[in-house]
């Protein structure tokens, strides 16, 4: 998910066809530049070494989305698949959730995260937390700040807890339900959900903290 | 380098380009270098942009999105929008240009 106005100017995205490194190639109609749909950056053409913002972003299910924003939105298209469904991860080994800005990259299995659904972690000295819903096989990443101060969070049935104050958060949303931080949200870090082997191919330095080495 | 708006292909041709081993003679830059490791290779027509779709409120939807369906959640402000998986993938969807929140933004996966 992607901003589409670098430097304040808008620009209207398409699929050029092309791919780089199997990869989508997109082009903006405005200048012809093309742009790697996977580093967001334009390769070529006047808009050049331009980066586009991520804007962060949840893969989960309807129901889970919907009941958490009632006033939500649907883009709405003819279906051109009915493969995205939970039934898409009936084999969870696939699966991690990577962060997009990390360095190196820093990844988590989903089939650690089912082990382990809240994880605190330190990713380039920010304190983040991955929270996993396994209903709705939902993965996320968080900053674990909140009005300045560091909080430590451990799993609930309900949700997860931070350890400061015994709040209960959501872990789709990152919104804090109930006790002293009721109404305050956790910033969400920028996160994919990937294969595995793709996520591999792309970025094979990835770390995946405090997991059993895989492949 | 001159973009072709092609009409609308017929889809089994944009499978067998899709799936296709054999490339066609890569685009020669035009413009500004590109990128010293860029090299796209092309497997299908360029495109146009996607600028048109419906948006639905959650009310609407009753029965025609099922609980378990995949969708991309985005809030931007005080707005929410889901974008079904199943309505963007595929090379002819890749990209949809939206506005949330007042930010243009491009839905893609």
């Amino acid at each position: 998910m992607y901003a589409r106005d670098p430097n304040r100017r808008n620009l209207t995205l398409g699929v050029s066809g092309m791919v780089w490194n199997r990869n989508l190639v997109m082009y903006d109609a405005e200048t012809k530049s093309q742009w790697s749909h996977l580093l967001g950056e334009a390769m070529q053409g006047s808009m050049r070494e331009t980066q586009l913002e991520q804007i962060p972003s949840v893969m989960t299910t309807w129901k889970s989305w919907r009941s958490r924003h009632p006033q939500t939105t649907v883009l709405w298209l003819p279906r051109s698949s009915r493969e995205y469904q939970l039934e898409f991860y009936r084999d969870p080994k696939k699966f991690v959730l990577g962060l997009a800005d990390s360095n190196p990259p820093q990844a988590w299995h989903f089939e650690h995260l089912m082990q382990e659904p809240i994880q605190n972690e330190e990713v380039d000295e920010q304190p983040i937390v991955v929270t996993f819903d396994p209903d709705s096989v939902t993965a996320r990443a968080f900053s674990r700040m909140v009005r300045g101060k560091t909080l430590d969070f451990e799993r609930d049935a309900r949700g997860f807890l931070d350890r400061q104050t015994r709040s209960l958060w959501d872990r789709i949303s990152g919104r804090c339900v109930d006790g002293h931080y009721e109404g305050e949200s956790l910033e969400p870090r920028l996160a994919m959900v990937s294969f595995r082997q793709t996520w591999i191919t792309f970025h094979p330095e990835t770390q995946f903290p405090n997991q059993n080495p895989q492949d | 380098m001159k973009l072709r708006y092609a009409s609308r292909p017929s889809a089994s041709l944009i499978l067998v380009l899709f799936f296709s081993l054999c490339v066609c003679a890569q685009e020669s830059p035009n413009g500004n270098a590109p990128h010293k490791d860029y090299r796209p290779r092309r497997l299908l027509p360029t495109q146009p942009p996607n600028t048109h779709f419906q948006l639905k409120p959650a009310d609407e939807i009753g029965g025609t999105l099922n609980p378990s369906e995949l969708v991309i959640g985005v809030t931007i402000g005080d707005e929410a929008r889901a974008y079904p998986l199943n309505m963007l993938s595929g090379p002819l969807r890749g990209i949809v240009n939206d506005t949330l929140g007042e930010r243009p933004i491009a839905a893609t996966w």
